[in-house]
């Protein structure tokens, strides 16, 4: 499924057009547009693309699992509300610009946990509500809304590091470039693997596990045991060497017997008694 | 042959098994213990308006948004959000969404009522700092929609409460007027927005809160200049203070027109000298204002006329108006009277009349009411009753409903700033025989049902009442000494200024106290504790005390005062208010005859002074006056400088134990490369066994262990702050190890690229130190490993046949050993809050780290991990001595995460404690949670486990002897055979 876009109304502010270039903007409109398009497929339905602050997360239906978003966009302003009409969007992009302050940009990703992404909307017992995601190591720690979205805001250019922290999930960091020069431009890649990531959906690598299973009880375990091997060791020794000592010729006996005590070893017909009888 | 091949599989069995701290989920609760805790109270909003579960949200100090139930003060949910995410203000909207402001106003965050899954998130935008104000109101509704007012960062925001869209945002920053108050008019739509523009302007906006158009906008200039806090009185009428904090400015704003009407407070009758403040309430028709120590309660009349209604003293608390049934309003006011604190919830705008008055016994432990929030419930006979929430001094939460304390939270425990441990008394002799023979029976009883459960012939029942006797075993939470010194008291000091004794058995509050209060230092800031009298071999008599060293202001010279506590009884033996401050604590490494530990207290003139004070420390003193050094770091200059005694204070005032000092050494660091982040040194009770290492080439290497290690960690200051700010090249860490006797620079690494926060740990001869690295942009944990050199020449025999080894010279930090260090650098996943090493008493066990790391949760990795002289391919000699191939990055192993599936949420601290018992370590980490719990690095080889099951010993015994005599009995009859033959 093609990547969608959501999250911004947020777009270079006039002033700072001079540095961005036009062809960034028309970059971008064609994004929304995309994802506009995308959105009517994959709803069917006329569709005011609403341009949140940055932060509000159009809700995907849960069965669109393979669609994800990851944007990184400049916002320069702050004050814009525009809609891009669908007839607009197919005509032209409108691009709303109104001043603005606060510089920074804004990062948005999904964690996928598994068994969460299936869950409908709000559903309870879904594990999201006790996972974090932490940015560089403590600065700003947020959560997940229920269908896994995260976002941080108002960050510096540079590259970041993004953990999730889940009980029984492991999950690798993220280092997620922020480019001045390209906004709009995400480059993240696990730590651990050294993957690289298209869009920023985090999964877990592996669960954790926390304790030992135990073994239910078998008879083997009990032989295979130091305990039960001494045993073992026992019951031969008591019924099967005399048997051995029986079957063996007493000249051969005692031949092999002054073998050992002239070597000085502990011998073994000593350690068995009634070998030494026979 | 056979035999010695059994016995060879039998010992490659029984030592090959690789030590892990691995747990079964049963056994969960047997050794360790978890606690949730909140922090102190800020703000609480009740739910209780529908049938169901009841439950408080409260957001505290800590940062901390919970759902308390009701009923019993049960935590149902919690979220611990970021250290600079401060909370401003909670609500509920909508009555299923609970919403929060926090971080200075720019983010608003709605939580789900029932289990707290945030639902949608918000960031607010604006230029300039403004007080955060939160408004939800009830009757802005659209459809199924309400509006969240949010008015920070000099912006008024509506928010949906649906789905956290901004609907509009109107901006005041641009008129530079600072946001005071937003009020809704009643049940209409329209809000009020007032603030001031500089000092002396007042402006008073109109706005309809569904579009965010401005209907109106009043100004008006006061000559006298505002200040402080305003107090709203009604939709259209607030009070202030001017500038001189002598006169109530009211300020009415009702028919567009804006209005000041001046009242001297000596007019009302009261002296205004001192410090007089408005408080922040929200009582219609009335407020609260602070002169010096005592509050008065005014009242605006219906001539707009302010009068006087009741004076109290300042420890009086008053609650928010709570609108109950049609309209009515009341609020609750809580005195002190003695050891009873008097709740009494009274109706709006009367003060003469009470709805409710209750007086309940309060444990003077709890200090004075810091806070108090009310509910109103119904009661069966359709009238309405009332419970409060209260906040204490010592940060518990209370709930009173009818003048009973329905449940409590001791919420200090979240903010743990220091922690020692204590011994409990010694068991006295004499135990009842009915009571052994009793627990015998119980004690085979128990066994026999392990039995079972091994067996796997048990019940469900069995497995039940197994798992009951084992979480109960009233052994562990006995208040006496154990043989294998597992029992301990775990002393921690909190910010509420309130010491705790903890049992390590089950964690259970022994006693607390909350610090006595002089009248001279009202607020002590910069706790520690230190344990001031351990008796063992003597004074056995004398109970165990601990120090607490605080100080009375902010300022690195204010008075330090010290109290002595009793851990047994939990009672103050002294205290004092010193002259002088204290900048620097140092235990010494020597006691007197009561066993009382020498200190020395560094005040901000850099003279010590020794306690206790008594002759006979001082003549100890004096026998190692030239033995006492110290060093002290100066992390905002770059200096580390060492210290020694010089000679008694010449003051005017003769004082035998204060000493001058002398400074002997210093090192500098370049302010423009270098700054320090990180300084570390040994723990001082940490105990070495063995000074050398045999390496598998029949080598011996001598550590190199000295007590006056430090680490210093320096980074580049354009690297000091958050990931992601710095550039690789422009990044490096220097770590150092530092003599502090001599100040000589033992070992310096250079780390390019390389950039903190780092923790690190130094114990025997190496240091371990987690970093971040840039350039492979993931963290790293470093070892570096100290070996004498000068030592290493002892192996020549000839040497030693001619004595000429030097084995047994003094080790002295004046000599200058030849040293080597041996480093290694592995990849580590995660971020880092704390790092710890076990510690056992004998140091003989192997060592574990213990990481608390972002997720909360601590992992015990094994030494051998973080050895330098790890290779990709060890020899086979090296393998058997028990190096670890090396791989590029640490293991994570699910399962020696010592917390298992438990976080101690926003971990802080660990501390570990040796057991009596060699093998066995005793780990206590604190944060808004604590977790106890008992670790075994190298399993428990000098004792049974918990598990071993006697009944099977006793079975198998019986067995045997069982198995011998019918042996006997056969052998009797086949030689009886044979005779016959």
């Amino acid at each position: 499924m093609p990547l969608c876009i959501h999250h911004h109304r947020c777009v270079p502010s006039s002033a700072n057009q001079g540095g961005t270039s036009d062809g960034d903007v028309s970059k971008k409109s064609e994004l929304a547009h995309r994802s506009v398009l995308h959105n009517l497929r994959n709803r069917e339905q006329l569709f005011p693309c609403k341009f949140h602050h940055c932060t509000s997360a159009i809700e995907l239906d849960s069965t669109q699992n393979s669609v994800h978003m990851a944007s990184i966009i400049r916002s320069k302003s702050v004050l814009s509300v525009f809609f891009i009409n669908l007839f607009l969007s197919l005509v032209s992009s409108a691009v709303a610009v109104s001043s603005g302050s606060g510089d920074g940009f804004s990062i948005s990703g999904r964690v996928k946990l598994p068994g969460m992404s299936l869950k409908a909307f709000g559903s309870p017992g879904g594990k999201a509500s006790n996972v974090k995601v932490v940015l560089n190591g403590g600065e700003h720690v947020t959560f997940l809304r229920p269908d896994g979205y995260f976002s941080f805001q108002n960050m510096s250019a540079g590259t970041h590091l993004i953990e999730v922290a889940a009980i029984g999930y492991f999950f690798s960091p993220v280092r997620v470039d922020v480019s001045a020069r390209h906004p709009g431009k995400v480059q993240a890649a696990l730590t651990e693997t050294r993957r690289g990531l298209n869009e920023l959906v985090l999964e877990q690598l592996r669960e954790e596990q926390y304790y030992e299973i135990r073994e239910p009880f078998s008879i083997m375990s009990l032989v295979k045991s130091p305990m039960g091997l001494m045993m073992g060791f026992m019951l031969v020794v008591v019924f099967l060497m005399p048997k051995l000592m029986e079957n063996m010729d007493p000249e051969e006996m005692r031949r092999a017997q002054e073998e050992m005590r002239s070597q000085g070893v502990p011998s073994l017909a000593n350690l068995i008694p009634g070998a030494g009888r026979s | 042959m056979a035999i010695r091949f059994i016995i060879l599989t039998l010992l490659f069995l029984s030592s090959c098994t690789i030590p892990s701290l691995s747990l079964y989920e049963d056994q969960v609760g047997l050794m360790d213990w978890h606690q949730q805790y909140i922090g102190k109270v800020k703000h609480a909003v009740f739910h209780t308006q529908k049938t169901g579960r009841k439950r408080v949200v409260v957001s505290t100090e800590e940062n901390v948004i919970a759902s308390l139930d009701l009923r019993h003060g049960e935590i149902f949910w919690r979220h611990v959000l970021g250290i600079n995410d401060v909370v401003d203000g909670i609500d509920i909207a909508l009555g299923k969404y609970v919403i929060t402001l926090s971080s200075d106003g720019s983010t608003l965050r709605a939580w789900n009522l029932p289990d707290g899954q945030m639902v949608w998130e918000s960031f607010l935008r604006g230029s300039k700092h403004s007080k955060p104000l939160l408004l939800v109101p009830t009757n802005l509704k659209v459809d199924k929609d309400s509006l969240i007012l949010v008015s920070s960062k000099g912006c008024l925001h509506a928010v949906s409460s649906i789905d956290g869209e901004i609907l509009w945002t109107r901006d005041f920053a641009a008129e530079s007027v600072e946001v005071q108050q937003v009020i809704q008019l009643d049940e209409s739509d329209q809000i009020y927005v007032v603030g001031y523009a500089g000092s002396s302007q007042f402006h008073a906006y109109q706005i309809n809160a569904m579009n965010g158009e401005l209907l109106n906008h009043e100004t008006a200039a006061f000559s006298g200049g505002f200040v402080g806090d305003v107090a709203l009185v009604s939709s259209d009428t607030l009070v202030t203070l001017d500038t001189t904090r002598s006169i109530l400015v009211t300020v009415s704003f009702k028919n567009r027109k804006i209005a000041f009407q001046e009242t001297h407070l000596s007019n009302l009758g009261e002296d205004s000298s001192g410090m007089v403040e408005i408080l922040p309430s929200s009582l219609t028709g009335m407020f609260t204002v602070k002169i010096n120590n005592y509050k008065l309660f005014i009242r605006l009349t219906s001539e707009d006329k302010l009068e006087v209604v009741h004076k109290v003293d300042h420890e009086t608390v008053v609650s928010d108006a709570l609108v109950f049934s049609e309209g009515k309003e009341a609020f609750a006011v809580v005195e002190h009277g003695g050891s009873k604190v008097d709740i009494t919830v009274k109706p709006g705008q009367d003060w003469n009349n009470n709805l409710v008055q209750e007086s309940i016994e309060m444990d003077h432990q709890r200090g004075l009411v810091h806070k108090v929030f009310i509910n109103n419930y119904l009661r069966t006979d359709r009238s309405h009753g009332f419970r409060a929430l209260i906040v204490m001094e010592d940060h518990s939460l209370l709930l009173v409903q009818q003048g009973k304390i329905v449940w409590n939270r001791e919420d200090a425990l979240a903010s743990i700033i220091d922690v020692t441990t204590s011994e409990l008394p010694v068991e006295k002799e004499g135990v009842s025989v009915a009571k052994v023979e009793h627990s015998l029976f119980e004690w085979l009883k128990g066994h026999m049902l392990k039995l079972k459960g091994t067996l796997m012939l048990a019940s469900p029942e069995d497995v039940a009442a197994i798992q009951a006797i084992r979480l109960k075993s009233s052994e562990k939470s006995k208040m006496t000494r154990d043989h294998n010194g597992f029992r301990k008291l775990l002393i921690v000091l909190t910010k509420a200024r309130k010491i705790f004794a903890l049992h390590s058995g089950d964690g259970r509050v022994v006693w607390s106290l909350l610090l006595h209060k002089s009248e001279a230092c009202d607020s002590p800031t910069e706790l520690n504790l230190y344990q001031w009298q351990t008796p063992h071999h003597h004074a056995m008599d004398e109970n165990p005390s601990v120090l607490v060293v605080g100080r009375c202001g902010v300022s690195s010279k204010a008075p330090a005062i010290l109290s002595f506590v009793d851990t047994y009884t939990g009672k103050e033996l002294n205290s004092f208010d010193l002259v002088h401050s204290a900048v620097q604590v140092m235990p010494l490494p020597f006691t007197d005859s009561t066993e009382q530990r020498l200190h020395l207290l560094v005040d901000d003139d850099r003279r010590i002074h020794l306690y206790p004070k008594t002759s006979e420390a001082i003549s100890i003193f004096q026998q190692e006056f030239s033995n006492i050094y110290w060093y002290s770091v100066e992390a905002d200059n770059g200096i580390i400088k060492g210290h020694a005694v010089k000679s008694k204070c010449a003051g005017e005032v003769l004082d035998d134990f204060c000493f001058e000092t002398r400074v002997l050494w210093s090192i500098i660091f370049p302010m423009e490369s270098e700054k320090i982040i990180a300084a570390v040194s040994r723990k001082q009770n940490e105990v070495v066994h063995t000074q050398a290492k045999v390496t598998s080439e029949q080598d011996v290497m001598y550590k190199y262990i000295s007590k006056n290690l430090l680490f210093v960690a320096t980074v580049a200051p354009k690297a000091s702050g958050h990931i992601g700010s710095a550039d690789p090249d422009e990044a490096w860490l220097v770590v150092y190890l530092i003599d502090t006797i001599t100040g000589r620079i033992l070992h310096r690494m250079t780390h390019h690229g390389a950039q903190g926060p780092v923790h690190a740990v130094l114990s025997e001869n190496w240091v371990v130190y987690h970093y971040f690295n840039l350039r492979a942009h993931r963290y790293e944990m470093s070892v570096t490993e100290i070996y004498d050199q000068s030592r290493a020449e002892n192996k020549d025999v000839l040497k030693l046949v001619l004595g000429k080894h030097n084995l047994t010279a003094p080790v002295s930090s004046y000599s200058r050993p030849e040293i080597t260090t041996k480093s290694q650098t592995y990849f580590f996943t995660h971020s880092v809050k704390a790092v710890a090493v076990t510690s056992t008493a004998k140091g003989i066990t192997s060592k574990q780290l213990l990481i608390g790391t972002i997720g909360d949760q601590v992992l015990a990795l094994d030494k051998r991990f973080l050895d330098p002289r790890r290779s990709i391919n060890p020899t086979q000699a090296e393998k058997e001595e028990g190096i670890i191939p090396l791989a590029d990055s640490l293991p994570i192993i699910p399962q020696s995460y010592v917390t298992h599936s438990l976080k101690v949420e926003g971990l802080r601290g660990i501390l570990t404690v040796p057991a009596k018992l060699e093998s066995t370590t005793l780990v206590f980490a604190y944060g808004v949670d604590l977790f106890y719990t008992r670790l075994a690095p190298s399993r428990t080889y000098d004792s049974l486990t918990e598990d071993f099951s006697y009944a099977l010993l006793l079975l198998t015994i019986v067995a045997l002897v069982a198995a011998i005599f019918v042996t006997w009995v056969l052998s009797e009859k086949k030689e009886l055979r044979e005779k016959w033959r």
